[in-house]
């Protein structure tokens, strides 16, 4: 049977190509105890001392079946950090390891999660393994050599944030951040700010560090990372998040059952971890679908069926039928979730329009990239405002188009510079492109111009020419199909 | 795939319906199978008819989202590493045919009159006069995202009388 529309096959056929792709399992692999223990015998340091090796591996034994592990290293952060860039860093007592923890399905130390307050004005969850009051990664799997230890992360290791004023936030290998003060729509001050993301099909050992190699980290001195995605059985699916102070608990499903959690009060943490699913694949890290506005509910589609929250003093809850994905009529549904507000202030153009300089870089008559400088009519204090260029596409939008965003704060006049990489595509068959420098703003304060979305305030735009005898630098990029 | 095939018709025209284009429609139809192979092992059905029903409610949530946030949700797709494949003007056509847009387009033409001016407009030249969202960013003065998400609100207001259109819609409204 084939489909009446061209589009829905090509579709099946792409459907059909990334489940094969990604279709794998395993099963019957040693419990955790002994992949510790055999994860510390292969290291070769111990293989050269076999003395040794007999006595830390009996040690690891003992230490793995009680629940303890030897301490290897601590996690460093990578790259340089700045208070006043990308996540910034933590503020001063405001970092929390929650009470929260969860037993691993295998084992082994549980899964706990911590609350990093930044000073770039973000809320950081991260989850791992706990020990001594501590969230660290398990040195198996890959990950530290294999050697069976226990690798403390500090509340120094910050997910990546890539810098702009995403309402949605980010979630990285590290855990996920949201901006503290919530969105446009105001909910963030109603509900408190949420976070909503799960791994999916990640190793037990926690260190999800590489992305698009989930559970393997790549070791200092080594050449490049260690692709061992782990059979089935020793992978996880993890949901967590921050529901906010108005959060109660989380219907969830385990195997056929429903069960429920409540969440950790004030900041309505929740923390589930389970053996993956037959068809759940290595794929790292991922917002969770429905939850990440406060106040609304679960989607169909992940494990969380409802959410009860408190609300001018009474019960609440948002949730839908786990046997059938249809909505639940619920006694006392939540209110939604505030719409964006229609008449958010229009701020109309003035004195903070900007013409933006352009230099281009260019090499052996390619053109690399684009620099556009421009003085900062705002302050940028925080991950709640930014600076951000686009580009526009060609093409119908398939080709072409770019995006620089400022990851820093910049003081109001101070120069700022945003880099276009490869400004030309060799695709489009223009000899320029028109560029549009946004202010974006979050939370009350929040500006936009008019007919934009709310948040985007349009400061500056620029046409960029070929220069004649330059070619785009770009290589061409594979047709979508 | 028997499921999809079975299903993803009617999934695409139902959306087509709500959103006016079958571009849009084609990203959210992706989306809900993403979603959908994504959450199979945790749903329970015993049921065709339940598994359409959690199906469409998938795509009811894509749909809310696309008018919330004025683009479509993207999140399964771009994990599972799906790409979405082009319309082919002529597959568009069909498809939008298929939906009976021709017979909700002059519908709206009279609950336009109800929109504020710069929705109207924006209406009008996506859903209307067909145009791609570059030009009707272009002639609106507005950037791209900008343009699509005045013409998901400007939809999502239209949103109650479509829905008593006279299209049918396989029971699934």
């Amino acid at each position: 049977m084939s489909h009446r529309f061209r589009a829905l096959e090509d579709l099946e056929a792409e459907l059909t190509r990334v489940i094969a792709a990604r279709a794998h399992g395993d099963a019957g692999r040693p419990g955790l105890a002994q992949r510790l223990t055999r994860a510390r015998r292969g290291s070769r340091l111990w293989l050269a001392i076999p003395g040794i090796a007999l006595l830390l591996v009996t040690t690891t034994i003992a230490l793995a079946a009680t629940g303890v592990i030897l301490n290897g290293a601590a996690v460093s952060p990578s790259g340089s950090q700045s208070p006043v860039a990308g996540a910034g860093l933590p503020l001063p007592g405001q970092s929390r390891l929650l009470a929260l923890r969860v037993p691993d399905p295998s084992g082994g130390p549980p899964w706990g999660m911590r609350v990093v307050h930044t000073t770039r004005g973000l809320v950081c969850v991260q989850i791992g393994r706990v020990q001594d009051g501590q969230l660290g990664e398990l040195g198996i799997d890959g990950a530290y050599h294999d050697d069976g230890r226990f690798h403390p992360v500090g509340p120094g290791v910050l997910p990546t944030y890539a810098g702009g004023a995403s309402e949605g936030g980010v979630t990285s290998e590290r855990g996920s951040c949201v901006l503290a003060n919530g969105d446009v729509t105001g909910n963030g001050e109603a509900w408190g700010s949420a976070v909503a993301a799960e791994f999916g099909g990640v190793d037990e050992n926690a260190a999800f560090a590489l992305e698009g190699h989930p559970g393997t980290v790549a070791h200092p001195g080594s050449p490049g990372p260690q692709a061992h995605p782990g059979p089935a059985v020793h992978r996880r699916d993890i949901t967590y998040g921050i529901l906010g102070p108005h959060a109660v608990s989380v219907t969830y499903r385990e195997g056929g059952a429903l069960r429920t959690q409540q969440v950790v009060p004030g900041v309505g943490a929740y923390l589930i971890v389970q053996l993956a699913s037959s068809n759940s694949v290595p794929e790292g890290h991922g917002e969770a679908p429905g939850t990440d506005t406060p106040g609304e509910g679960p989607g169909t589609t992940g494990v969380l069926t409802s959410i009860s929250y408190e609300h001018d003093g009474k019960i609440c809850e948002n949730g839908y039928n786990a046997r059938t994905g249809g909505k639940v009529k619920i006694q006392h549904p939540c209110p939604a979730p505030n719409p964006y507000p229609a008449d958010l202030r229009v701020t109309p153009p003035g004195s903070f329009v900007r013409r933006p300089t352009v230099a281009l870089e260019v090499s052996h008559h390619a053109v690399t990239a684009a620099v556009f400088s421009f003085s900062a009519p705002f302050a940028v204090t925080s991950a709640a405002e930014g600076y951000s260029l686009w580009s526009k596409p060609c093409r119908g939008g398939r080709e072409g188009g770019g995006v620089a965003v400022l990851d820093r704060n910049v003081a109001k006049g101070a120069t700022v510079h945003l880099t276009l990489q490869d400004p030309f595509s060799p695709r489009c068959t223009g000899r320029s492109i028109s560029v549009e420098v946004l202010y974006q703003s979050s939370g009350p304060d929040a500006k936009r111009s008019y007919g934009r979305t709310p948040g985007e305030l349009l400061i500056g735009t620029a046409t960029v020419r070929l220069p004649r005898g330059d070619r785009a630098a770009r290589p061409p990029r594979p047709a979508r199909r | 795939m028997p499921f999809y095939r079975q299903e993803a018709e009617a999934v695409l025209l139902f959306l087509t319906r709500r959103t006016l284009d079958g571009e849009v429609a084609l990203e959210l139809t992706a989306e809900t199978f993403a979603q959908a192979w994504r959450g199979w092992e945790r749903v329970r059905v015993d049921s065709s008819e339940e598994m359409r029903a959690w199906l469409f409610t998938i795509a009811r949530r894509q749909l809310s989202h696309y008018f919330r946030r004025g683009q479509a949700q993207r999140a399964a797709v771009r994990r599972l590493g799906i790409r979405t494949p082009s319309v082919h003007e002529d597959d568009l056509a069909a498809i939008e045919d298929a939906a009976g847009l021709g017979e909700v387009r002059h519908g709206l033409a009279i609950e336009l009159a109800h929109l504020s001016d710069e929705q109207r407009e924006a209406v009008q030249l996506r859903v209307v006069e067909e145009m791609p969202y570059e030009e009707v960013a272009r002639r609106l003065g507005v950037s791209e995202p900008a343009a699509r998400a005045r013409v998901s609100r400007a939809l999502r207001a239209l949103q109650s009388s479509l829905a008593s259109a006279s299209v049918a819609d396989g029971g699934l409204s």
